[in-house]
């Protein structure tokens, strides 16, 4: 068949089709023709057999009768060559052939005779071995007396004319058929040419080329098709200059802002870098190349943390599941620079975003953080250089005091006015020395306070408490002040608050400074502390009565060193940096501080602090803190009744300094106290560490001898605790134990059992009386590796002596009479019995200095 | 193949009428009209026939003929075809030139035209000695029109069984051809060994025109089978050759008997050059009956004259036929050919003589004709045959000889 370029898939089906339903028709109508030009053969045949087998038994009766072999021979030779003829054979009535035309012998299935109809004609189909289906027809001679005649039709010849008649009329059909397709072919092919001309055009116009013509113009169906495409080509061309007018004009507009915003990411002096969702970089501009000095490298569509830092890749990591949240960091750059990161993830707009990314901002901050580290440098070392004067200062002050108090001034004549005035003028001033070194000091440990929070190197020690309760135990903190200003302070406080979560030392001092600021204010009236849910916070509220503040002041009062009033003519009461304190341990707790005022009537400070979310409701959640649970409020209130307050000396001028002994063994409490009350100290006896704190939180004893075995709660973790505490961590802490490794206890000295009488008061007294401070102090050790504290230099002010450790017995045996300090790790080294044992020498222990108290 | 045959034998019918008619036209000659194989494989049969018969006519029309007038015969060839001889029968019923029918050869042929003798076609003309024994031309109704001089295939099949069973061959089968001729033998030899109380043990058959080349293995295998003890091969002498070939290659020992049909010389030419070829003697234990006495008997008048015209004036084959054969210098054919036309010279004369009698009846009134043989021929009203009886022939060093009575001996059992 001719290759059919137009002859498209419907072409195609249709031909097959027609193909399939022809040959159908050929095979049936030849089968047809075939099958009954074979009924009509076989119908002839039959005849035929009938008329030869007749004509041989009728014609020659005479001949057979005869028995002439010869004559009955020739004559059925003469059938033979009839058509489908394949045998003649005669018998007579015994069944003896007489003549018969096989070659080369009578088939062995015609050898015997078989039951035939003696007087009629008969057909028979039989198969016969050599010669194939025979259709046999037996004649009988004179009804069957002279036998009988049987003549043998080939049955297949009829079968090869039925094929061959089928197979000639397949051939006319055939041929028929290739011509009715050649014709199909050349009609199809007209009419298919426009079609695959418009398909053509068609195509031409899926790739945007409107110039093409058609050539069609005929008047039928294909022609209106053209024509119709055409008219849609011209539309098409139109409608797409437009939109290519269009879009060129986006593209200008989309290419600006492009330009804007690549110079503004490009001049941006802080570092941009975009990834995408695997952590490839996508972007990079020029600052962020020079933080990392990849200028000229292309790092696009690499893994970030083949370039950056592990910081920075962490951050790249870590931003990702953060939802709109930012992550920051502080990143290393070269040159030993350092930088702040923002990481913040990309989020397509649509609901149930998608991150796409994380962009991250880089600013180098080394320069502020030199700054920074430089002012906190300052601060410190200023605060630090100012504090160990002002120790001084304030010691002799009151030293001074004191003594003219005691031994100077009964002396003098009361008489002389002169006198009088000037020991009342010294009096004055020495107060006045003594009351401003105090608040110098204040100020110093507020500013140092600050000064930690604000450079983020202030501890916290976060935990989950009850705001209730730090409100409760600031009031009663300041109660005995209000009482002495004839102020009364109510608490409203709302059933089943939530827990918050935080630094409970820290939020007292909050509540600490505002009540202070509401009594510093105020001459008369209620101060109300209010507690209660707001939201998801708990808003805390202080209502005073006292002047209130101008409007115009109310946003300045939390910055630093700002007091309300003029500060010139009236004196401030205060560093001015309470407020600020607040402020800033408020927001450290990611709550919100503020002040509401009408002046002349009062103020009042609120603050809001976010309830716990992420811990149960009761707030105990066990090693969430390293710390040990300190402040265990049933447990303490359960053996309150067992603690006991013995005061010593009611109506005495001075309040005596409170000792808190805490022993388990009662009668070594028992002796200390008595040891203690004739010394003339008001004494408390706590039989654990529980007790211990709950105790000194409530009675912030002057001085706490602790042991360290004890059941409940051991004297290391009381210890800490107490430090851990605001109102009880400047509590000086004697470790009086039988244990030898008392270092790491965080107590300020260690006295080993057994308890040397003298020794244990004289070391009382020096930690806690300020007069006769007059032996001197051998520290054992070299100074440079030697850091002083506070309380040591309160008590050997002027005689500190330094000696290596093999000098000591010398000094002893000159005659040296007073304290020996020495750091626990050089305790082993001397023999501290046989120092213990002279006169007037006494042994302390320094603990390893715990920094995080200092 | 029929169709050319059948088309060239026209041809030739043509060609030789042409030829012969100035020749038939003088009104002296006695025409005798014959029609016999002279092609195909039985041509052999025809043209020795032809050559035996010319060889006496020439002598007699050499010595002044009858009368002054010339015999001769106007040959024309069927190719052992039926229905050829039908219509050369026609043909030659026809001729008004035709004195009589002579010399036909083969049983089918003659069965199948001797119906023509009784029509008005044949104006009361004769059918003189053809060279078949069949029983047709001897009985009811052609028995008037027709004269035979051989014995009938009845006689010689007779002869043979009976001598067969004196040597104790009992069990025979028979080979033949699926014809008129064949049917025929085959059945005088079922009534011969019906008289011995015998039946055939096995037939096969031959279609006619067979070849030497073509195979009878078939056929020996279905004869073989039936372990003969003699076989009776009836054919043309190409098939029953071919047939000798191959029962002998298939390691049949038994004697075969052919008739005096089937040109013994021809066979035995066949059967020598094919047992050359393949180093084999072919020609062992054959049987040949004979319905004319020896041709090389000296003792015999018509032998030796026979002989001698054979060799001195050696007749041709009919005009036009006989490309590329090569004639036998005597034969049993050519002798039988020989002693008709010696019967058929005389019956002439005497019908000369007596113009005025009816043929039949001269010949019916020959008595004790001696044609120059061992036994005279006679013929009457109710015997239209001149000779009875039947001789035996074998083959020794490659030549036919006659087996005398005591020579059977070598086949008994």
């Amino acid at each position: 068949m001719v290759t059919m370029r137009p002859m498209t898939g419907i072409f195609k089906r249709t031909f097959i089709l027609v193909f399939c339903v022809f040959c159908v028709i050929a095979v049936l109508t030849s089968g047809m023709a075939a099958y009954f030009l074979y009924k009509r053969m076989v119908e002839e045949f039959r005849s035929k057999g009938v008329a030869i087998a007749v004509s041989i038994a009728e014609g020659g009766w005479d001949v057979l009768l005869h028995r002439d072999a010869a004559t009955v021979q020739s004559t059925i030779d003469n059938f033979l060559d009839i058509e489908g003829v394949v045998y003649v054979y005669v018998v007579d009535a015994r069944q003896d052939i007489l003549a018969h035309t096989f070659v080369p012998a009578r088939p062995e299935s015609l050898q015997h005779g078989y039951p035939h109809s003696e007087y009629d004609i008969s057909v028979r189909n039989i198969t016969v071995e050599s010669i194939g289906s025979v259709m046999e027809i037996s004649a009988p001679i004179l009804e069957g007396a002279g036998g009988h005649v049987h003549v043998g039709m080939d049955r297949g010849l009829l079968n090869a004319y039925f094929w061959k008649v089928f197979r000639n009329m397949q051939l006319v059909l055939g041929v028929v058929f290739a011509v009715c397709v050649v014709l199909l072919y050349f009609m199809v092919r007209k009419i298919s040419r426009p079609l695959t001309e418009l398909s053509d055009y068609a195509a031409q116009l899926a790739q945007r080329d409107f110039s093409g013509e058609i050539s069609i113009d005929s008047k039928d169906e294909l022609g209106l098709l053209a024509r119709t495409m055409q008219n849609m080509a011209h539309e098409l061309s139109a409608l797409f200059s437009e939109m290519h007018e269009e879009v060129a004009e986006a593209t200008k507009e989309v290419r600006t802002s492009l330009s804007y915003q690549s110079a503004i990411i490009d001049n941006l002096a802080d570092g941009l870098l975009v990834t995408d969702r695997d952590g490839r970089i996508t972007l990079l501009n020029p600052a962020m190349r020079e933080f990392y000095a990849l200028q000229g490298i292309d790092c696009t569509g690499t893994k970030a943390k083949h370039y950056f830092p592990a910081e920075l890749a962490r951050l790249v990591a870590a931003a990702q599941p953060q939802e709109g949240g930012t992550v920051t960091a502080e990143v290393p750059l070269s040159d030993n620079r350092t930088g702040k990161a923002l990481a913040s993830p990309i989020w397509l707009e649509e609901a149930n975003g998608q991150c796409l990314g994380t962009v991250i901002l880089v600013r180098d901050i080394t320069h502020e953080k030199a700054l920074d580290r430089l002012k906190t440098d300052f601060i410190s070392t200023v605060s630090h250089e100012l504090r160990t004067p002002m120790t001084s200062v304030l010691g002799f002050a009151k030293i001074i005091h004191k003594k003219l108090e005691r031994d100077v001034f009964p002396h003098l004549d009361r008489g002389d006015d002169k006198t009088v005035r000037a020991v009342t003028q010294v009096e004055d001033n020495i107060g006045i020395i003594v009351s401003e070194a105090e608040r110098l000091t204040v100020l110093i440990n507020d500013v140092l306070d600050i000064a930690k929070m604000e450079s983020g190197k202030a501890q916290w020690r976060d935990k989950l408490l009850s705001m209730a309760d730090v409100v409760e135990h600031s009031v009663r903190s300041v109660q005995g002040v209000c009482r002495e200003k004839g102020l009364r302070i109510e608490t409203e406080i709302e059933k089943n608050l939530p827990m918050v979560f935080g630094d409970r030392g820290r939020l007292v001092q909050v509540v600490l400074n505002l009540l202070s600021n509401a009594i510093k204010f105020m001459d008369e009236g209620v101060i109300v502390c209010r507690v209660r849910r707001h939201g998801d916070t708990i808003l805390t509220s202080i209502a005073d009565q006292g002047v209130g503040i101008l409007a115009d002041e109310l946003p300045l009062i939390f910055e630093k060193f700002k007091q309300v009033g003029d500060t010139l003519t009236e004196k401030p009461k205060g560093t001015g940096l309470g407020l600020p304190i607040c402020k800033q341990i408020v927001t450290r707790h990611k709550g919100e501080i503020w002040a509401e005022s009408i002046v002349g009537m009062g103020s009042t400070f609120h603050f809001t602090l976010p309830v716990a979310r992420d811990f149960k409701a009761d707030g105990s959640a066990p090693g969430e803190n390293e710390d040990i649970f300190c402040w265990d409020e049933d447990d303490a209130l359960g053996q309150e009744g067992s603690a006991m307050l013995v005061e010593s000396m009611d109506t005495g001028q001075e309040i005596q300094p409170l000792i808190l002994v805490v022993d388990d063994d009662p009668s070594l409490g028992k002796y200390l106290k008595q040891l203690f009350r004739e010394e003339g100290f008001r004494v408390l006896v706590a039989r654990n560490g529980r007790q211990a704190l709950k105790m000194a939180s409530k009675h912030l004893p002057n001085l706490i001898t602790m042991d360290l075995m004890m059941p409940e709660m051991d004297g290391k973790t009381a210890i800490r605790c107490l430090r851990s505490n605001p109102f009880t961590r400047h509590i000086p802490i004697l470790v009086v134990t039988a244990l030898s490794d008392t270092e790491e206890t965080g107590g300020n000295v260690a006295l080993l059992k057994p308890v040397d009488a003298d020794h244990l008061l004289e070391t009382a007294n020096i930690l806690l009386r300020d007069h006769d401070v007059s032996r001197s102090c051998i520290v054992v050790g070299e100074r440079a590796d030697f850091e002083f504290d506070d309380g040591l230099t309160v008590f050997c002010p002027s005689r500190i002596t330094f000696c290596p450790p093999h000098e000591i017995w010398d000094h002893v045996q000159e005659g040296f009479k007073g304290f020996v300090f020495m750091p626990h790790e050089l305790a082993d080294e001397l023999d501290l019995a046989g120092l213990s044992r002279q006169s007037g020498v006494q042994v302390l222990i320094l603990p390893e200095a715990s920094t995080d108290y200092k | 193949m029929r169709i050319f045959l059948r088309f060239a034998a026209f041809c030739a019918l043509a060609c030789s009428v042409a030829v012969l008619a100035p020749r038939t036209g003088t009104a002296r000659d006695i025409v005798l009209g014959m029609s016999a194989a002279f092609t195909g494989p039985s041509r052999g049969l025809g043209l020795e026939l032809y050559r035996g018969a010319m060889a006496y006519f020439d002598f007699v029309n050499r010595n002044g003929g009858i009368d002054g007038r010339k015999i001769r015969i106007l040959a024309l060839d069927d190719a052992y075809e039926p229905a050829q001889a039908v219509k050369n029968t026609l043909r030659l019923l026809k001729n008004k030139d035709v004195f009589c029918l002579f010399n036909y050869v083969g049983t089918s042929t003659v069965t199948r035209m001797l119906p023509l003798l009784n029509t008005e076609q044949a104006r009361g003309k004769l059918f003189f000695f053809p060279l078949t024994g069949a029983q047709p031309q001897r009985k009811y109704p052609y028995t008037s029109k027709v004269f035979n001089l051989r014995a009938s295939y009845r006689q010689e099949m007779q002869a043979l069984v009976n001598e067969f069973s004196l040597v104790g061959r009992r069990r025979i089968a028979i080979f033949f051809q699926n014809d008129a001729y064949g049917r025929c033998v085959w059945d005088g030899v079922r009534r011969a060994l019906r008289t011995h109380r015998l039946d055939l043990v096995g037939e096969a058959t031959y279609r006619r025109g067979a070849t030497f080349e073509a195979s009878m293995a078939e056929q020996v295998d279905i004869i073989a089978r039936q372990q003969p003890e003699a076989i009776i091969a009836v054919g043309s002498y190409e098939a029953c050759a071919a047939f000798i070939r191959d029962a002998r290659n298939a390691g049949v020992r038994v004697p075969i008997a052919n008739l005096s049909f089937s040109g013994n010389e021809s066979l035995l030419k066949l059967l020598i050059k094919a047992g050359s070829s393949v180093d084999k003697d072919y020609t062992r234990d054959l049987i040949f009956t004979q319905v004319v006495p020896d041709y090389m008997d000296r003792t015999l008048p018509a032998a030796r004259l026979y002989t001698r015209l054979m060799i001195k004036n050696p007749p041709k084959p009919p005009d036009s036929f006989g490309a590329g054969y090569e004639p036998f210098e005597f034969g049993f054919v050519s002798f039988e050919g020989y002693l008709n036309a010696v019967v058929m010279t005389h019956i002439l004369r005497l019908h000369h003589a007596r113009p005025e009698t009816p043929l039949a009846e001269v010949v019916e009134g020959v008595r004790d004709f001696d044609a120059g043989i061992d036994v005279t021929i006679s013929f009457g009203p109710e015997r239209h045959q001149g000779l009875n009886r039947v001789y035996f022939t074998t083959v020794v060093d490659d030549g036919i000889v006659p087996i005398e009575p005591e020579e059977w001996r070598r086949w008994s059992r």
